[in-house]
């Protein structure tokens, strides 16, 4: 019996300083590459389509809603806007992007309603989950188009908290000395765009168009096991790196303080309302970490009187008034919702 | 706390240094050991408890079963049921209860709630296995015990590997933390490509691939187009996630003068199921063939059937160990079926082709058969899989998606080509490499997805 064989694991340097020298040169060519290809790369300066889509707000100035509904198509699907106009006795416009979160619901406020002649009375905001405080949710590819068409050329917030994915002070100086990092959506977008058509063109004689609708239709929500589905965006965000689960952080690195002082500033009644997911209806349950962040929310909307209700465990949303996902089936879904969102906010709607 | 947080940057960064200022092995191995339990307890710190037991009690019985005596034996038995005991707890509680639960309801009982929350600790199938192995070892007269709790319980706990491996061996680590560790350049130069190379499989390959692999596997209804492409891209991900993991774990060790073994060589190059599992988690299927195979008789089989028995059995227990469900079961069961015909054909053992034709043509259904052991492994049922199999027409759609992520795969799995052929054209490293590596930094910078998946094998 032995006690422990010897291996040679610490072997004595017995190479010379031509070696070493050697050797950090090859470190020093990564790096360099590294630093090359940054200090290289242009698209660092930041730059938008300076031109906005004014759609929203010339809607807005056309139809002159006292409530303006925003969000994504959890709005859209869910909620029956001429159903609450008709139960409020109130002029509604619902403004839903599929795909979008916090910061499009922000520039929404800032260049659409408030750009607008007519001002609302009342703004309801409709989110999933802790997408309030998160200023990069949202669809990737969607973020990107929204950025394009309702940003202007000078956009200091979403540049700070969305454009370079500037969460934490780390992010900032990333994107400050690596271009490559903060830019890295659409260079892997134009990496993976110029190689994902390439089958579909070939073999199939395909557009782009029609080999993502393709996709798009076989990933459909409703093509999913929708358990799963809620399950993994549950998973999904409660580890997103980037969003901090400690509220007074993070609120201040999204953008519902400057949601709340905009309205505040224009005498717009704000509320929000927090969607409950299939998930949910099926029984999962938040984690510890965002239920605590989510009462932190509550706490911080009520001090600046700021409307939140929480749908998330409303008991008579059943998993079979959902049609795909998050959205629900129409009319029944859409109505039940509807009904509630009347019962709980038509008292407080500004007249 | 994860290889790919920047927590874990300045974690490493941090003990690092002060690692190699320390004068003294004890302090080194201390120093590692405040580090290991700091990281693994870093989100539940209730977890360096069942840590410090699993430690605690091996170390004792370690000395106990080498002073020898009638009480050999049960310091041995102590040592199972307490890793074992912690195991099953823990991992099959639930699982097995459920299971009660189904067959009582079948027969018509009404039993109610059997099962537990539990939560499973990470890395606890990892750990265990490791200090059973010094108990087992010592038991069978082949290593003596450690006298230092701080030398064994650093084994046991060394940061870089404990959450997913390589299950290390005490005759292999205990001798380098019995010495003092000195610093030598070649543990930098020898750790920072091995460093960049998990990286690159983990944040390019495995966590894009992941989210078409991901997608395909959430189908209600997947025909089998898309069940095959995405067993292909799933072979793909676990391959570069769980070799990432090792990757880095073996370059953080070597960074603090640790040699870890190697737990891949290319396992998709495998000709035959006894050579893949040479090459596949060897630091696993190794442990699986000393410490359950051999004992069960694997390599004194006389008979056929005997043979049959005992591979079958340690391949499912192998499959259980991955994973407390069914379809971990039946892909082990499915590696134990292919091993004893590929052993009933002759092609057992370290076969090797005698031609080239041969060799391709071993090497492809070798390959086709892992991929759809695969599907076993990441099927979220089986009857989901049985009905996908038995759907093979497609649609105009399906084929899109099939080729999009077929493509997309090859796109970010070609950096592993590439280094696979600078190792075999290129073996010593030269200006070649480091221009590879210095793209491969690039790359992970623009294709890291921002949210990177947990490994794949935190789960087991």
């Amino acid at each position: 019996m032995t006690n422990h064989p010897s291996i040679d694991t610490n072997p004595a340097t017995k190479h010379g300083p031509r070696y070493t020298l050697v050797q950090l040169l090859y470190v020093l060519i990564v790096a360099g590459m590294f630093a090359g290809a940054n200090l290289a790369y242009e698209g660092g300066q930041i730059t938008y389509d300076p031109r906005i889509d004014f759609r929203p707000r010339d809607a807005i100035d056309a139809e002159l809603p006292d409530t303006i509904m925003v969000g994504n198509s959890m709005l859209g699907q869910n909620v029956d806007a001429e159903l609450f106009a008709e139960l409020t006795n109130t002029k509604v416009l619902k403004l839903n992007f599929p795909g979008s979160g916090s910061f499009t619901w922000y520039l929404i406020f800032k260049n659409q309603i408030l750009g607008a002649k007519h001002k609302p009375k009342n703004i309801i905001v409709l989110f999933r989950d802790r997408q309030l405080c998160d200023p990069e949710s949202g669809n990737t590819l969607a973020k990107i188009r929204y950025m394009d068409r309702f940003a202007g050329p000078y956009e200091p917030l979403i540049q700070e908290l969305t454009y370079g994915n500037r969460i934490h002070d780390g992010g900032v100086l990333q994107s400050m000395y690596l271009p490559l990092y903060s830019n890295r959506d659409r260079i892997k977008l134009a990496f993976t765009d110029s190689v994902k058509y390439i089958p579909s063109k070939v073999l199939l004689g395909a557009s782009a168009v029609e080999a993502n609708w393709a996709v798009d239709s076989v990933f459909a929500d409703e093509n999913m096991n929708q358990e799963l589905l809620s399950q993994a965006q549950l998973d999904a965000e409660a580890s997103q790196p980037g969003f901090d689960h400690r509220f007074s952080y993070q609120v201040e690195r999204s953008y519902l303080p400057e949601m709340i002082r905009m309205a505040k500033d224009n005498d717009i009644a704000l509320h929000f309302v927090r969607i409950k997911t299939i998930g949910r209806a099926k029984g999962l349950r938040d984690s510890d970490r965002i239920t605590e962040f989510i009462e932190d929310l509550a706490v911080y909307l009520e001090e600046r009187d700021v409307g939140f209700v929480d749908y998330s465990y409303e008991e008579s949303i059943k998993p079979e008034h959902y049609a795909t996902g998050d959205h629900l089936r129409r009319p029944e879904g859409s109505t039940l919702f509807t009904n509630l969102m009347f019962h709980d906010l038509g008292p407080k709607l500004k007249r | 706390m994860t290889f790919t947080s920047v927590t874990y940057l300045v974690f490493f960064v941090v003990v690092f240094f002060v690692y190699w200022v320390l004068p003294r092995k004890g302090l080194q191995n201390g120093w590692l050991l405040a580090a290991s339990y700091l990281f693994y307890g870093f989100v539940h710190p209730w977890f360096c408890i069942l840590l410090a037991v699993s430690t605690v009690t091996d170390f004792i019985c370690g000395l106990g079963i080498a002073r020898g005596g009638p009480r050999k034996r049960l310091y041995l038995i102590v040592s199972l049921v307490v890793n074992l005991g912690m195991l099953c707890g823990f991992k099959y509680f639930n699982f097995f209860m459920e299971n009660v639960h189904a067959v009582l309801s079948a027969m018509g009982l009404s039993p109610g709630e059997l099962t537990l929350s539990i939560f499973l600790p990470v890395g606890i199938s990892f750990y265990t296995f490791q200090t059973l192995s010094y108990t087992i070892d010592i038991y069978r007269g082949e290593l003596k015990p450690t006298k230092s709790f701080i030398d064994f319980a650093c084994f046991v706990s060394l940061f870089p590997q404990l959450v997913a491996g390589p299950i290390e061996r005490a005759r292999h680590m205990l001798p380098q933390l019995e010495q003092r560790r000195t610093w030598n350049q070649d543990f930098f130069f020898g750790a920072w490509p091995l460093m960049i190379r998990g990286y690159l499989k983990k944040m390019v390959i495995a966590d894009n691939v992941a989210v078409y692999v991901d997608k395909i596997f959430m189908l209600e209804e997947p025909g089998a187009l898309l069940l095959g492409v995405g067993a292909l891209a799933f072979a793909v991900q676990i391959y570069a996630d769980f070799s990432a993991y090792t990757d880095i774990a073996r370059a953080s060790a070597r960074m603090l003068g640790i040699e870890l073994m190697e737990n891949f060589k290319s396992p998709y190059l495998a000709i035959s199921p006894s050579d893949f599992w040479r090459r596949w988690h060897i630091s696993f299927s190794s442990w699986i063939r000393d410490y359950v195979y051999i004992p069960l008789g694997g390599s004194k089989v006389e008979t056929r059937w005997q043979f049959f028995k005992v591979v079958l059995t340690t391949m499912a227990l192998a499959g259980l160990w991955h994973g407390a469900a069914w379809n971990f079961v039946a892909w082990g069961v499915f590696h134990g079926l292919i091993t004893f015909v590929y052993h009933q054909l002759g092609l057992g053992g370290r076969w090797q082709p005698s031609t080239r034709l041969r060799l391709v043509a071993a090497w492809a259904v070798m390959f086709t058969l892992t991929v759809f052991g695969w599907l076993l492994f990441r099927t979220p049922d089986m009857a989901w899989l049985m009905r996908g199999i038995a759907t093979p027409a497609f649609s105009r759609e399906e084929l899109h998606v099939a080729m999009r992520v077929a493509v997309l795969t090859l796109f970010y799995i070609s950096p592993l080509f590439v280094f696979m052929a600078l190792d075999r054209l290129r073996p010593k490293f030269g200006l070649v490499h480091a221009v590879a590596y210095g793209f491969a930094m690039m790359a992970i910078v623009i294709f890291h997805r921002g949210a990177s998946e947990a490994f794949i094998y935190f789960q087991f």
